[in-house]
C-alpha cells in the first residue's frame, strides 16, 4: 500500500501565504518514512493532512489508489501517535485502547484478544487498570502506541512521539520502535526535527524546508550524497562545512573529512587557527578560523586552543555545489587565500 | 540598638527588647492564626451557637425578655402549614435552578465557546446580569412582568399567545421567580463552562476523531467527564444558593401571593424581623443550616468519586 500525495497545497485559513505550495510525494508500502526538517517546514502540517486533521487546500491524497482527500479522519484507517500522547486522561489504559475499538464494531472476543496482544507487544500488561496520571512519560507513550496498534491501521502516523521523553528513554524507545516496525510490516510515517532519530530509524528520509522537499532517499543516500547545501548542513552532527568560492559556487567538507594530518596525496590544504575545542569522549570537536570563515572539525588528535595548524581534506571527500546551492560536477576550485591544493 | 563588632567587614545588628518580644511572639503559631481565628469566632461561630441557643427560647430583643421553651419552636415549624409550603417551594426552586439552570449553562457555554469577536461580545453581554445588583434586576423584571403594562405580556399578546399574570398569580409566581434567577446566573455559569471546555486540550478531540468517535459519543464520553470539575463546582454553588436566595423574593413578591414564592431564607427574615419571633426564626435557620450542610457533604463526597480531576 502506497500513500501518494499529488500537487498538495496548504494555506491556513486567515493567512495569505501557503505553508506548502505544491508538493508531490510517494510513500512506499512498508517503508519507515521520516519527514525531517526544521520547525515551520510544513512536515507536521503534511502529516496532519494525511491523518485528515487538517484540510487540504489543493491536490489529492491517495491510499491504495483510493482518494481519501475529503474522507473523515476516522474512516481513513490510519492511526496517529501525538507528540503529547493525547491519551484520554479519564480512562484507564484498557479504556484508552478499547474506546477506539468499540467504534469499529468488532466482536467482544476479538476485541479482548486484540487488547491482550497489544498489551503484550507494548509490555503494559501490569498497568491495564491504571489511570494515565499513575503512569510515567514512557509508559504513557506506550499507551498511545498500544492504542494505535490495536486498530491494525494501514499506516502509523507519528508526530514527534519521542520529543517529550528524556534522552535515555528516547534512545530506548527508538530501538523499541524499530523492533515494532519490523514486527508490524506496516507503513510508518514519522515526523521529527531530530536528524539522529531520522538516520537511525528510517528506511526513507524526506528532508523538507519551507514546504518543499529538498531530498528524498534512504538514510545512507541522504547522509552520503546530499543533493544541496541545505541537506548537507542539516544532516550530520555537526553539519557540513560549506565554503563559498570566488566564482560564486560552493565546496563542502564534512567535519570528519577534515584532518590535521595529510593522509592522501591529492588533498586540499587549509590554514586555520583553533578557536574552541570540545571534548566528546571518542574525539574532539574543533572550531577553526580559516580566514574566509569558520569550519568545524571532528578529530581524535589533540591540538591546543589558539594553535595555528594546517588542515587537510582528500579531494575525493570534497562536495561541489553550484551557485544555486545544488550538487554539481567537480569544478576547479578558484584560488582562495589559505586554501590550496597540497600537491602543488 | 547596639551593634556587635564581628570584624572589620561585618557588623551584626542586635535588636532591642521590644523587637525581640514581638519577634518571639511571632514564632508562636497561635499568634499568627489569631486574626483569622478571632474574626471567625466572632462573626461565624459565635452567631451560629447563639442562634442555635436562641432556637430553644422565646426571645424579644426589644424588651430583652427571654424564656426557655424547649423544642416548642421546632414543634411549631413542623406543624405549620406555611413552613411546609416554604420547604416545598425551596426544594422546587433548588431542583429547577440546579437541573434546568445547569442544562442551560452547559448549552450556552458550548455555543459561546468560540474565539470570534462576536462570541466574545455575546459572552460579555451574557455575563453582565451577574454583576448587576439583584435589586436592579428585580425592579426591571417587575416592570417586564407587569400583567397590564409589562413588556412580556405585550409581546405575547401581539404574537397571539396567551398572556400570564406572572408574579401576581400564585400559579405562576414561583416559575416567574425561577426565570429571573436562572436568567441572572446563566451567563456566569456559562463562562465557567467555557473556561472548563477550554482547559480540555484540542489534541484529545483529534485523537477521538481518529478513533472514529461520533460527535455525540465525544460529548458524552470525553467532554462531559473532563468538564466534571466545573460541573461539580456549579452543582454545589447552585444548590447552596437556592437555600439562601433572599433579595429577589424580598424585592419582587415578599413571599406572596399566598406564600407561593416564600423561600426559607425569606421565611427566617419574616419570622424574625417582621413578626418579632426570633426563636422560630432561629429554629428555621438551624434547619436551613442542617440542610445546606448535608447537601454540601453529599455533593462533596458523593460526587467527588465521579469527578475526574486532571
Amino acid at each position: 500500500m502506497a500513500i501518494v500525495l499529488e500537487n498538495i497545497k496548504k494555506v491556513y485559513s486567515g493567512s495569505k501565504e501557503a505553508v506548502i505550495e505544491n508538493l508531490d510525494l510517494t510513500i512506499e508500502e512498508g517503508s519507515f518514512t521520516v519527514l525531517l526538517g526544521p520547525s515551520g517546514c510544513g512536515k507536521t502540517t503534511l502529516l496532519r493532512m494525511i491523518a485528515g486533521l487538517e484540510e487540504v487546500t489543493g491536490g489529492t491524497i491517495k491510499v491504495d489508489d483510493e482518494d481519501i482527500t475529503k474522507m473523515e479522519p476516522g474512516d481513513r484507517n490510519l492511526a496517529m501517535v501525538f507528540q503529547n500522547y493525547a491519551i484520554y486522561p479519564h480512562m484507564t489504559v484498557r479504556g484508552n485502547i478499547e474506546f477506539g475499538l468499540k467504534n469499529y464494531k468488532i466482536t467482544k472476543e476479538k476485541m479482548a484478544e486484540r487488547v491482550k496482544t497489544v498489551l503484550e507487544l507494548t509490555g503494559l500488561q501490569e498497568y491495564v487498570e491504571r489511570m494515565p496520571n499513575q503512569l510515567s512519560g514512557g509508559q504513557r507513550q506506550r499507551v498511545a502506541l498500544a492504542r494505535a496498534i490495536s486498530k491494525s491501521p494501514k499506516a502509523f502516523l507519528m508526530d514527534e512521539p519521542l520529543s517529550n521523553l528524556d534522552a535515555k528513554l528516547r534512545n530506548q524507545m527508538r530501538s523499541e520502535l524499530i523492533q515494532l516496525f519490523n514486527q508490524m510490516e506496516t507503513t510508518f510515517i514519522y515526523v521529527t526535527h531530530d536528524q539522529t532519530e531520522a538516520l537511525t530509524m528510517a528506511t526513507d528520509i524526506v528532508v523538507m524546508k519551507d514546504g518543499v522537499i529538498m531530498q528524498h532517499g534512504a538514510p545512507q543516500e541522504v547522509y552520503r550524497n546530499p543533493q544541496n547545501i541545505f541537506v548537507a548542513q542539516f544532516i550530520g552532527d555537526p553539519g557540513m562545512n560549506v565554503i563559498k568560492t570566488k566564482n560564486g559556487n560552493y565546496i563542502g567538507i564534512k567535519p570528519r573529512a577534515l584532518r590535521p594530518v595529510k593522509a592522501q596525496e591529492d588533498s586540499l590544504e587549509i590554514q586555520g587557527k583553533v578557536l574552541t575545542r570540545e571534548f566528546l569522549g571518542v574525539d574532539y570537536q574543533y572550531t577553526l578560523e580559516i580566514g574566509i570563515g569558520k569550519v568545524v572539525m571532528r578529530a581524535v588528535e589533540e591540538i591546543a586552543v589558539g594553535a595555528e595548524t594546517s588542515l587537510y581534506v582528500a579531494m575525493d571527500d570534497v562536495f561541489y555545489f553550484d551557485e544555486n546551492q545544488n550538487r554539481c560536477e567537480a569544478f576547479a576550485i578558484a584560488e582562495m587565500e589559505g586554501v590550496y591544493r597540497a600537491d602543488e | 540598638m547596639s551593634t556587635v563588632r564581628m570584624n572589620e567587614k561585618f557588623e551584626l545588628k542586635q535588636h532591642g527588647p521590644v523587637y525581640r518580644f514581638f519577634n518571639s511572639l511571632l514564632k508562636c503559631p497561635y499568634v499568627l492564626m489569631a486574626p483569622a481565628l478571632i474574626t471567625c469566632i466572632c462573626l461565624t461561630i459565635f452567631p451560629m451557637c447563639f442562634g442555635f441557643y436562641l432556637s430553644f427560647h422565646k426571645w424579644d430583643p426589644i424588651s430583652g425578655r427571654k424564656k426557655f421553651v424547649g423544642m416548642k419552636n421546632f414543634e411549631y415549624l413542623f406543624n405549620s402549614e406555611d413552613f411546609r409550603k416554604v420547604m416545598v417551594n425551596t426544594i422546587i426552586f433548588m431542583l429547577v435552578t440546579l437541573f434546568v439552570g445547569l442544562f442551560i449553562k452547559v448549552l450556552l457555554g458550548i455555543f459561546l465557546n468560540k474565539r470570534t469577536p462576536l462570541h466574545n461580545l455575546v459572552q460579555t453581554v451574557a455575563f453582565t446580569p451577574h454583576i448587576i445588583a439583584t435589586v436592579s434586576v428585580s425592579v426591571i423584571f417587575m416592570w417586564l412582568m407587569d400583567p397590564k403594562n409589562g413588556a412580556f405580556n405585550f409581546v405575547l399578546s401581539s404574537l397571539g399567545l396567551p398572556t400570564s399574570n406572572w408574579l401576581k398569580s400564585a400559579d405562576s409566581a414561583l416559575a416567574s421567580l425561577l426565570i429571573v434567577s436562572i436568567w441572572q446566573t446563566c451567563g456566569h455559569g456559562a463562562l465557567l463552562v467555557i473556561a472548563g471546555l477550554r482547559s480540555i486540550p484540542e489534541y484529545i478531540y483529534e485523537a477521538a476523531k481518529l478513533d472514529k468517535s461520533t460527535p455525540v459519543k465525544t460529548f458524552t464520553k470525553i467532554t462531559l467527564p473532563l468538564l466534571s470539575p466545573t460541573l461539580m463546582y456549579l452543582i454545589i454553588t447552585t444548590s447552596a444558593s437556592a437555600f439562601t436566595s433572599f433579595d429577589m423574593v424580598k424585592m419582587m413578591t415578599q413571599g406572596g401571593p399566598d406564600n407561593a414564592t416564600n423561600l426559607i431564607a425569606y421565611y427566617v427574615y419574616q419570622q424574625g424581623l417582621m413578626f418579632n419571633q426570633y426563636g422560630r426564626a432561629m429554629a428555621a435557620a438551624f434547619i436551613l443550616f442542617l440542610i445546606t450542610a448535608t447537601l454540601s457533604c453529599v455533593n462533596f463526597f458523593g460526587l467527588d468519586r465521579k469527578v475526574h480531576y486532571q
